[in-house]
C-alpha cells in the first residue's frame, strides 16, 4: 500500500515529577517514506531526542508515552515488550550522537558487533562475525578485519562512529534513527560521515530519519525536514522548498538568525529571548512570545498542523506568504 | 600602526609518558586595535593552547609575546598582574565557566576585588555598569548562575571578563555551548562591544561561518602550526592551503546550490604524538610531493596581506 514507513502522529510524552509535569512531546506529527533522508530540526529541550527514542519504544521511565507512533505498519506505543524487541536493530536502528558512550570500553568492536549481529539475525556468531567485517568494510574502515580486535578507545571518533553506522546497518534495516550523529565530530569527519550515510542511504534503498540542531547539516544531506519546536513540528516540507520559503516564522527567523558561509558579515537577525521552559510551555503558540508576527490570538489559540500546497505543512495562524525569491537566499533582515 | 598584541615563534610543548606532543609549534600573529582576529582548526590542532600561553594560563616554552610594545618576559609578578589586566578570556561553556555557589555581583566583581581592592557601593555601582554593558539589569545582582539560561549566563562571562577594561579580549568558541537561536545574540552583542569599547578580539572557533561574520583575519591552524593566515574575505572566496579549501569544503550549508561543492577531506587527523614527517597535512592532501615529506613548509607571503605554508599552493584566484 503507500510508502510510509514510520508514521507519528498525535505523539505526548510527559515526565510526571513532584511539582509539575514537563511535557517534553506536545503532539508531535510526523513522517518518513521509503528510502528518503528526513531531517528533524530543533534546539535542546524541543523533543528531538525523546520522539526518536519513542519510535522504538525506549522512552526511558517515568515518561509517559500517548498517541501513535506506526513503525512499518506496527503500533508501537502500548505495544508489549515482546512485540518491540524484534523491531530494534531488524526494521529500525539507530545510531547515537556520542560513540564513545554507546559502545561498551570492555568489549572490542569486533565483539560488540558479532553479538549485535547474532542477536538480531538469530545466525551462529561465526556467520555473524564474517557479517561484521563486511559492514566494516562497506563503512570505509581502512582494515576491518583488525579493527575487529581494536576496542573502542584505540580508534579516533569518526572510525567509532563509522563503527556503529556499521552496526546499525549489518542488521538490513529499512529505518535508520541517527540522533546528533556528528556534533561530536571534527568538521571534516562530519562531512566524511555526512558522504558516508547520503551514500549508504541510496545504495540500500534506506530510509534515515536524521536529528541535528545544525541547518547546514539538512541542507547537505535531507531531502525532506521538519522543524519542532516546543515539543511539536512546526513546519515540514522538502528542503529546497522550505529553505527557500519557509512558512513559520520560527523557521524563517532560524535561517536568519545563524550564519552561513558566503553571506559574508551580514547583520544576523537575533531571535529575541529563550527555549522555553517546557514544564510551563506558553499557552498558544508556544513560538508566540519571541514571534515577530504574533498577533492576540497566537497567544490563546494553539495552532494545529495544517497541509498546504506540495507536501509541506505549518503550524501557524499567519504563516509567511510563498514568494518566488523572498527567502533567505536574499538575506532581507526584517526590519 | 604597532600592533596591540604581537606574538612571535610562540612554541608550547607538552611531555607525555608516550613521548613530546608539540601543541604549538612556531606560531606568529599580531592583533591591531579594534581588530578580530579568528583562530580556526579542528580538534588538537592547538588553537586553546595559544589562548592559554597568552594568558599565562600555560608557561609558553618559547616565543616573544608583546602588548603595546611592551615585552612580556622577564617583567616579574607584577608586570604578569597588569598584562592579565589587559587582556581577558570568556570561556566556551557558559555553565561550567561560572561558580554556581556564587552570586553575580561576586562573580562579575571578583576580578574588580582582585585587583583594586574594590568594596561595597563603589562595587555594586562598577557590576552594574558591566552588566548594563552586556544587556543585564540590575535586578539580577544577588542571582545565582543557576537562575539563567545559556545566553545570559554567557552574558555574565562577558561581563565579568570586561571589569578591568581590557583592550582585547580571548573568545574561546564563546557560542559553540550555546543553543542555535541564542547564538545570533551573542555574536551580535560581541559585535556590538567592539564597537562601542574599540575592542580587539582574539576569536577561537572551528565554525567557520560564525568567523566569516565576525573576524576581520583569519589564522589557520593545523597541528600546531599556521598553515594560512590573510583576511577573511580573501582567505575564504580563494584559500592558498590545500588544507584550508578541504575545510571550506566541509562546512555544510543551507544554500543548496552548495550541495556540489561539499567534498569532504580525505583521511583523518593524525596524532600529535606521531606526526608526518614534513608537511603535517601531507598524507591527506591530493597536491602533496615528495618534497612535503622533507620537512615542514615554512610560512611565506602570497601578496601584501595574507601568507601561507604550502609548497604547491592553490592559486589565489581561485
Amino acid at each position: 500500500m503507500s510508502d510510509v514507513l514510520l508514521d507519528i502522529s498525535g505523539l505526548h510524552i510527559e515526565f510526571p515529577s513532584l511539582e509539575r509535569t514537563v511535557q517534553a512531546v506536545r503532539g508531535c506529527d510526523l513522517s518518513v517514506f521509503k528510502g528518503e533522508v528526513m531531517g528533524l530540526v530543533g534546539e535542546s529541550g524541543s523533543g528531538k531526542s525523546m520522539t526518536a527514542l519513542a519510535c522504538l519504544g525506549l522512552v526511558p521511565p517515568p515518561g509517559r508515552v500517548t498517541g501513535s507512533v506506526r513503525l512499518d505498519g506496527h503500533e508501537v506505543v502500548g505495544a508489549p515488550e515482546s512485540h518491540n524487541r524484534p523491531l530494534r536493530g531488524g526494521v529500525a536502528a539507530m545510531i547515537f550522537q556520542n560513540p564513545g558512550k554507546a559502545l561498551n570500553p570492555f568489549f572490542t568492536i569486533g565483539r560488540q558487533l558479532t553479538d549485535a549481529i547474532a542477536g538480531v539475525r538469530r545466525i551462529s556468531r561465526e556467520a555473524a562475525g564474517k557479517i561484521a567485517v563486511d559492514a566494516l568494510s562497506e563503512v570505509r574502515i581502512a582494515d576491518p578485519t583488525q579493527a575487529m580486535h581494536k576496542y573502542p578507545h584505540q580508534v579516533s571518533g569518526g572510525q567509532l562512529q563509522r563503527a556503529m553506522i556499521a552496526m546499525a546497518l549489518s542488521c538490513e534495516p529499512k529505518l535508520v534513527i541517527a540522533d546528533e550523529p556528528t556534533t561530536a565530530l571534527d568538521v571534516t569527519i562530519q562531512a566524511q560521515v555526512i558522504v558516508l550515510l547520503r551514500d549508504l542511504a541510496r545504495v540500500h534503498g534506506l530510509a534515515v530519519l536524521f536529528i541535528t540542531h545544525d541547518l547546514g547539516v539538512v541542507g547537505s544531506l535531507c531531502d525532506r525536514l521538519a522543524v519542532m519546536y516546543a515539543g511539536r513540528v512546526v513546519e515540514s516540507g522538502p528542503v529546497d522548498a522550505l529553505f527557500a520559503s519557509p512558512a513559520h516564522p520560527y523557521t524563517a527567523s532560524l535561517l536568519r538568525a545563524v550564519p552561513a558561509l558566503g553571506r559574508g558579515r551580514a547583520a544576523l537577525t537575533q531571535i529575541p529571548g529563550t527555549v522555553p521552559n517546557m514544564a510551563e510551555p506558553p499557552t498558544g503558540c508556544a513560538f508566540h512570545p519571541r514571534c515577530p508576527q504574533a498577533q492576540p490570538r497566537c497567544a490563546i489559540d494553539d495552532p494545529m498542523g495544517r497541509e498546504t500546497t506540495d507536501g509541506r505543512t505549518v503550524a501557524c495562524h499567519f504563516p509567511l506568504a510563498a514568494t518566488a525569491n523572498g527567502g533567505i537566499a536574499a538575506g532581507s533582515p526584517a526590519a | 600602526m604597532t600592533a596591540l598584541l604581537s606574538v612571535a615563534h610562540l612554541t608550547k610543548h607538552f611531555p607525555t609518558r608516550h613521548g613530546l606532543v608539540r601543541a604549538v609549534e612556531d606560531v606568529s600573529f599580531d592583533v591591531a586595535r579594534g581588530e578580530t582576529l579568528a583562530v580556526v582548526g579542528e580538534s588538537g590542532c592547538g588553537k586553546t593552547t595559544v589562548a592559554l600561553s597568552l594568558l599565562r594560563l600555560l608557561r609558553p616554552d618559547g616565543g616573544q609575546v608583546s602588548f603595546e610594545g611592551v615585552d612580556l618576559e622577564g617583567g616579574g609578578d607584577k608586570a604578569e598582574k597588569a598584562w592579565r589586566q589587559r587582556l581577558s578570556i570568556v570561556f566556551q561553556n557558559p555553565y561550567s565557566s561560572l561558580d554556581p555557589r556564587m552570586r553575580i555581583r561576586s562573580i562579575v566583581g571578583e576580578p574588580l576585588i582582585t585587583a583594586y581592592g574594590l568594596r561595597g557601593r563603589e562595587l555594586t555601582q562598577r557590576v552594574v555598569r558591566h552588566l548594563g554593558e552586556v544587556g543585564l539589569g540590575a535586578e539580577h545582582l544577588y542571582r545565582f548562575p543557576h537562575e539563567f539560561s545559556g545566553g545570559q549566563r554567557q552574558r555574565i562571562a562577558i561581563a565579568r571578563a570586561l571589569a578591568l577594561e581590557p583592550k582585547l579580549l580571548i573568545l574561546d568558541e564563546p557560542t559553540a555551548a550555546l543553543d542555535v537561536s541564542v547564538q545570533a545574540q551573542v555574536l551580535n552583542l560581541l559585535q556590538g562591544l567592539q564597537k562601542s569599547m574599540g575592542l580587539s578580539y582574539l576569536f577561537i572557533s572551528h565554525n567557520l561561518a560564525t568567523v566569516e561574520n565576525i573576524a576581520d583575519r583569519v589564522l589557520v591552524m593545523y597541528l600546531g602550526r599556521v598553515v594560512e593566515e590573510g583576511p577573511v574575505s580573501k582567505i575564504f572566496t580563494a584559500p592558498c592551503h590545500p588544507y584550508t579549501r578541504g575545510l571550506l569544503d566541509s562546512v555544510p550549508s543551507t544554500d543548496l546550490r552548495r550541495r556540489e561543492r561539499f567534498k569532504p577531506v580525505r583521511g583523518e587527523i593524525p596524532s600529535a604524538l606521531n606526526p608526518p614527517p614534513g608537511c603535517a597535512f601531507s598524507p591527506r592532501c591530493a597536491r602533496a610531493g615528495e618534497e612535503c615529506r622533507a620537512a615542514p613548509p615554512p610560512l611565506v607571503p602570497a601578496g601584501a596581506d595574507r601568507s601561507h605554508a604550502c609548497l604547491h599552493p592553490l592559486s589565489p584566484t581561485g
